[in-house]
């Protein structure tokens, strides 16, 4: 049975369903514009942060001057039995490096310093062997010996050093900084000090990001108190840090990497820019 | 009166659907675009579509290459006349403790046509209770710190005032 016009115009409301229809081709149109733009011009992926696989370069810095503390007696070195010895007067043992396969050794005379290897010649002095703190040297049949930080042929106890770094140690960690042997050492206490109370910074020293090129490069250094441990470490208005224990000081992160191992460290090298010469200046921590 | 009163719904109409098919996921891409061009990435978070807005979740925020602040939610509501962004669970790095709040557990700013030229800001976290404004038109912040805890580590950013108590100020 055929129901009539008027029953249908009931069900299906022709004004109703023209709204429908135009809810629907708005919906549709909004969606279609949609996809367009995010086809367009919307990323398809988000931001994320990606940790530079930054290998950090090797970094070791030897201190020969003082360094018999450090250097393990090598008993394959066979130290010649009851030698004749004499003195070097005017030389000075700054260093020694003595290994199986190597035999380095830093000498000063006058205020000049030459690095020397096994056989190598100063002066017709060769340098034949070496012990744990002292070095040989071979001229005209004769043999001289010249120990560390001595120009007489005197040999230090081993523990005597041991005792002094001890004792120096415990100084300079009441003192803050002090020179030994012309490095600077800084005492732990003091850097933890700093870490623990960053306003003490800003009190000392006023540095500003270094821009180059709109990139960051290194920070300059606006303000230095005087008297303050920043002038004590030998930093002057005008310097730019340019860098931290070899790695260079060209980002927020390179900085606050530093910051937050700070307590660790053991070496200091501030590489600093000063009147457009770079320099590095090294500092011990105890 | 009736040809007004469609074009009026159809406008409503379109707007909503507007924002409710808007693909909110990819516009949130192109405003970590942007944040990137100012160094800043919001990384590591799980983006959720809430159909009249979206939730951000555990985000980890770099600042400069440097980590600020992880485990970071957000969730953005946005009706017209109304929007309303809740950042929770703010956990400022380790390194930044001693120069900036341990925590913001809470922050809301809502803005509201009834006060358009404002956004208003409201917060809860270990340096205590904030409340403050966004003035638009003046390009101002005004942060209210009613109470303060961990004062002596947020004190360099406030100033005191006898009758506002501390407060911090800028303008951008």
């Amino acid at each position: 049975m055929q129901p009539k016009d008027g029953t249908m115009k009931q069900i299906i409301n022709s004004k109703h369903l023209s709204t429908l229809i135009f809810i629907l081709m708005v919906v549709a149109i909004i969606k279609i514009i949609w996809i367009a733009i995010s086809l367009l011009f919307l990323p398809k992926a988000g931001e994320n942060y990606q940790e530079e696989n930054r290998v950090k370069k090797l970094y070791y810095r030897v201190r020969l001057n003082n360094a018999s503390t450090h250097i393990a007696p090598i008993n394959h070195i066979k130290a010649p039995t009851a030698p004749k010895v004499s003195s070097m007067s005017g030389y000075k043992l700054l260093g020694l490096y003595n290994s199986k396969k190597t035999l380095v050794v830093t000498v000063e005379k006058g205020r000049k310093t030459t690095i020397l290897s096994r056989h190598e010649k100063i002066n017709g002095f060769e340098l034949i062997s070496a012990g744990a703190n002292y070095a040989l040297f071979k001229k005209s049949g004769r043999e001289f010996k010249l120990s560390l930080n001595k120009v007489k042929n005197t040999m230090p106890s081993a523990t005597k050093p041991t005792r002094k770094n001890s004792t120096l140690k415990r100084q300079n960690s009441n003192k803050g900084i002090v020179e030994n042997n012309g490095v600077k050492v800084i005492s732990r206490n003091l850097l933890t000090s700093y870490t623990k109370n960053i306003d003490k910074i800003w009190d000392d020293i006023s540095i500003a990001q270094n821009q180059k090129n709109g990139k960051l490069n290194g920070f300059k250094i606006n303000y230095v108190k005087k008297g303050s441990d920043f002038e004590k470490l030998g930093l002057k208005r005008g310097d730019v840090l340019m860098g931290i224990n070899n790695e260079p000081l060209n980002s927020l992160k390179a900085a606050m990497g530093f910051f937050k191992k700070i307590n660790n460290i053991e070496n200091l090298t501030l590489t600093v820019e000063r009147h457009g010469k770079s320099e590095d200046i090294e500092y011990e921590i105890q | 009166m009736q040809m007004v009163k469609r074009i009026v719904g159809g406008f409503i109409l379109a707007l909503l659907l507007l924002w409710l098919f808007a693909p909110k996921q990819e516009l949130y891409y192109l405003v970590e675009k942007s944040l990137k061009k100012q160094n800043i990435i919001i990384s590591n978070e799980t983006i959720k579509d809430t159909w009249m807005g979206l939730k951000i979740e555990n985000a980890d925020i770099y600042n400069n290459g440097i980590k600020m602040a992880n485990g970071v939610n957000l969730n953005l509501v946005f009706l017209f006349l109304y929007a309303k962004l809740d950042v929770d669970n703010v956990n400022i790095n380790e390194a930044f403790h001693l120069m900036a709040p341990k925590k913001i557990d809470t922050l809301t700013a809502t803005y509201s046509v009834l006060n358009p030229l404002n956004i208003l800001l409201k917060g809860e976290g270990s340096f205590g209770t904030l409340n403050g404004k966004v003035a638009l038109k003046d390009r101002r912040v005004e942060v209210l710190f009613p109470s303060p805890k961990e004062l002596k580590t947020i004190k360099k950013f406030l100033k005191k005032d006898a009758t506002k108590g501390w407060y911090y100020e800028t303008n951008y």
